[in-house]
């Protein structure tokens, strides 16, 4: 089917991005197992050009890209992003199998590729604005936790203004009060100064929070940890360097982590550098303890099953979970690419989140309260399995950390992977979905339409009431 | 000194119509705003009560039960539209109106507020004058109807 190329089928520019590109070359070379030099002594170009290429910042010519494709086993075409009607058929399905409605008919899975031969126009149409909706919800909770959830931007906005008006009342009874007492004299002049310099200093953090919000993260990035969490993403939660120094030893691997974390902390604000550099150090410890390597072999002899995984590897589970996670990244698009990872502490506040592909995880706060993270337990790696709000049947395993804080405080972490169970796969588990407990990512994106739990109404009218048990709420 | 004294206590007799200072209560918990309004409002020959804490300004009005409460909105302890729903619905209360000074200022809270029953909303920074003069107005209108 490589060869059998139907350029035009469904919406066939979208392979004119660069980075597009380049992550596919990235992807496929690291799948064969080639560095970058050895793939670039191949086709007689520096790894320097090719990291840029990879990087998206060149576009590759066309002879270039020609001879890329054949070093790396694969048609130009699909370098370039055009994919064949089998390509096109898959996606249908996984756009199918992840807003399955509620009620037949249901999308006839098995028909795709059909679909897509005999009516191309239906079948892009139906892509697009598939693709469309996922953008523009993934818009909206962005946007909903700005509005709703950005404590930064309102308590600093509410300090800012608060030292003003100090400011300017005390400056102002200075200046018109000519029969002031000595004592009250000092009293507003000492308000006036420190009044002043915490105006300047609120006034430079809100500035410091819109220069960051310029940049090229306009939205995501609201609080110091957001930060750290929008730049782990960019680099997709691998760090090369510190999984080279892991495979030496613990302290190359924390060493590794400072430097990441010096070179990377630049663009964060000063509040997020220390969380950064801890996240890293976090990595750091997992890569030493647990190198990839290791883990893709026990993963092939056992498969993904947490439990004996830990058991084999004699890891904590959180550490399995994010090693799992780190090796989907490394593996750029094996199957472990689809795990999404996600931390609560106590309180629900969400500390780490890596988002899997497919999958909705709530950003800063107000998470499902549904989610079975909040009922794992310390004891043992907790496996379940649920539907979203949208039907598409996922599973998750939950895990309790406790880790040693600054003061040697015990904190608890909740940590809970999460994966998309492939349709095929699921099917035949699928008996008991009717009562499968249904979770979302929270409320306000949420389209189950009663629940027991729902803390506010969600932007979307839902769609369907729940056939499932029928119980009103 | 006794020339001012009396000055003072015309200007604070001023609207009151008890012959007695108006009465105040100032709940904000900068320390730096409070101390500028209400040494402005002492000036004009106010009782200025001062609580910085929400938790504790309900108790304060029921006590000092003012002619105007200027109620911050974002204080500790309890929030100021909780303050503002508590002296709405006291009925011992009647005759005290609430001044809600905030930093926010948005629509949602001003429509909140109006809600709540709030007589007056001014957001910060606010001038000295236009503070004072907001107060008086509203102490000479007492009892009157007030054009929120």
């Amino acid at each position: 089917m490589r060869e059998r190329e139907t350029g035009e089928a469904p919406s066939g520019r979208e392979g004119a991005d660069p980075r597009e590109t380049g992550r596919r070359i990235r992807a496929r070379r690291r799948t064969l197992g080639l560095d970058q030099k050895a793939l670039a002594a191949r086709i007689g170009i520096s790894p320097a050009y090719l990291s840029l290429i990879e990087n998206g910042r060149r576009k590759a010519p066309k002879a270039l890209l020609e001879r890329l494709a054949a070093a790396l086993d694969m048609a130009p075409a699909q370098l370039l992003g055009v994919r064949t009607g089998a390509d096109w058929a898959e996606v249908l399905a996984t756009l199918a199998a992840r807003h399955r409605p509620a009620d037949p008919p249901r999308p006839e899975i098995a028909h795709a590729e059909r679909l897509v031969a005999e009516y191309p126009g239906w079948a892009r149409l139906v892509i697009e604005q598939g693709r469309e909706i996922e953008a523009l919800e993934a818009r909206l909770a962005i946007l909903a936790d700005r509005l709703s959830g950005d404590p930064y931007l309102a308590d600093t906005l509410h300090a800012l203004l608060s030292s003003v008006t100090a400011v300017q009342a005390s400056a102002d009874i200075l200046a018109r009060t000519p029969e002031l007492a000595p004592a009250e004299i000092e009293r507003f002049r000492f308000n006036l100064s420190v009044e002043a310099r915490r105006t300047a200093d609120r006034a430079r953090a809100l500035l410091e929070h819109f220069d960051r919000s310029r940049l090229d993260r306009p939205l995501e990035a609201t609080t110091p940890r957001e930060e750290v969490m929008v730049l782990l993403a960019r680099h997709d939660h691998h760090f090369p360097a510190i999984e080279a120094a892991g495979n030496a030893s613990s302290a190359a691997a924390r060493a590794a982590a400072r430097e990441v974390a010096g070179a990377l902390g630049a663009e964060l604000s000063a509040e997020a550098r220390p969380l950064l550099h801890a996240a890293l150090e976090l990595l750091a410890e997992d890569a030493a303890a647990l190198p990839l390597s290791g883990l893709a072999a026990a993963l092939e002899a056992v498969g993904l099953d947490p439990a004996v995984l830990c058991a084999r590897l004699d890891v904590a589970p959180a550490r399995l979970f994010r090693r799992l996670v780190a090796l989907g990244a490394k593996e750029g698009d094996g199957p472990m690419r689809e795990l999404g990872l996600v931390a609560f502490d106590r309180a629900g506040v969400v500390l780490w989140r890596h988002q899997g592909e497919g999958l909705t995880l709530p950003r800063l706060r107000a998470a499902c309260a549904l989610w079975p993270v909040f009922r794992a337990r310390a004891d043992e790696i907790g496996h379940h399995r649920l539907l979203t709000d949208r039907g598409t049947p996922i599973e998750a395993w939950t895990a309790v950390e406790i880790r040693r804080g600054a003061e040697g405080v015990a904190r608890r972490i909740s940590w809970q992977l999460v994966r998309q169970i492939r349709h095929d796969a699921g099917h035949g588990g699928g008996s008991a979905a009717g009562r499968q407990l249904v979770v979302g990512a929270s409320c306000r994106l949420c389209r189950r339409a009663s629940c027991p739990e729902r803390r506010e109404p969600a932007f979307f009218a839902p769609p369907v009431p729940e056939s499932a048990s029928g119980a009103p709420d | 000194m006794g020339e001012e004294d009396r000055h003072r206590q015309e200007r604070a007799e001023n609207g009151t119509g008890r012959g007695e200072p108006a009465r105040l209560c100032l709940v904000e918990d900068e320390m730096a705003i409070a101390e500028a309004i209400s040494f402005l409002f002492e000036r004009e020959g106010w009782q200025v009560e001062v609580v910085t804490d929400g938790a504790a300004a309900i108790n304060a009005v029921r006590r000092v039960r003012p002619d105007i409460v200027i109620l911050d909105l974002m204080l500790p302890g309890r929030s100021g539209y909780d303050i503002l729903r508590d002296i709405k619905a006291d009925p011992t209360l009647a005759g005290t109106q609430v001044l809600m000074l905030t930093a926010r200022g948005q629509e949602r809270d001003r429509e909140r507020a109006a809600a709540l029953g709030v007589d007056r909303f001014m957001t910060k920074p606010f001038s000295n004058l236009e503070l004072v003069g907001t107060v008086r107005m509203m102490l000479e209108g007492a009892g009157e109807e007030t054009e929120g």
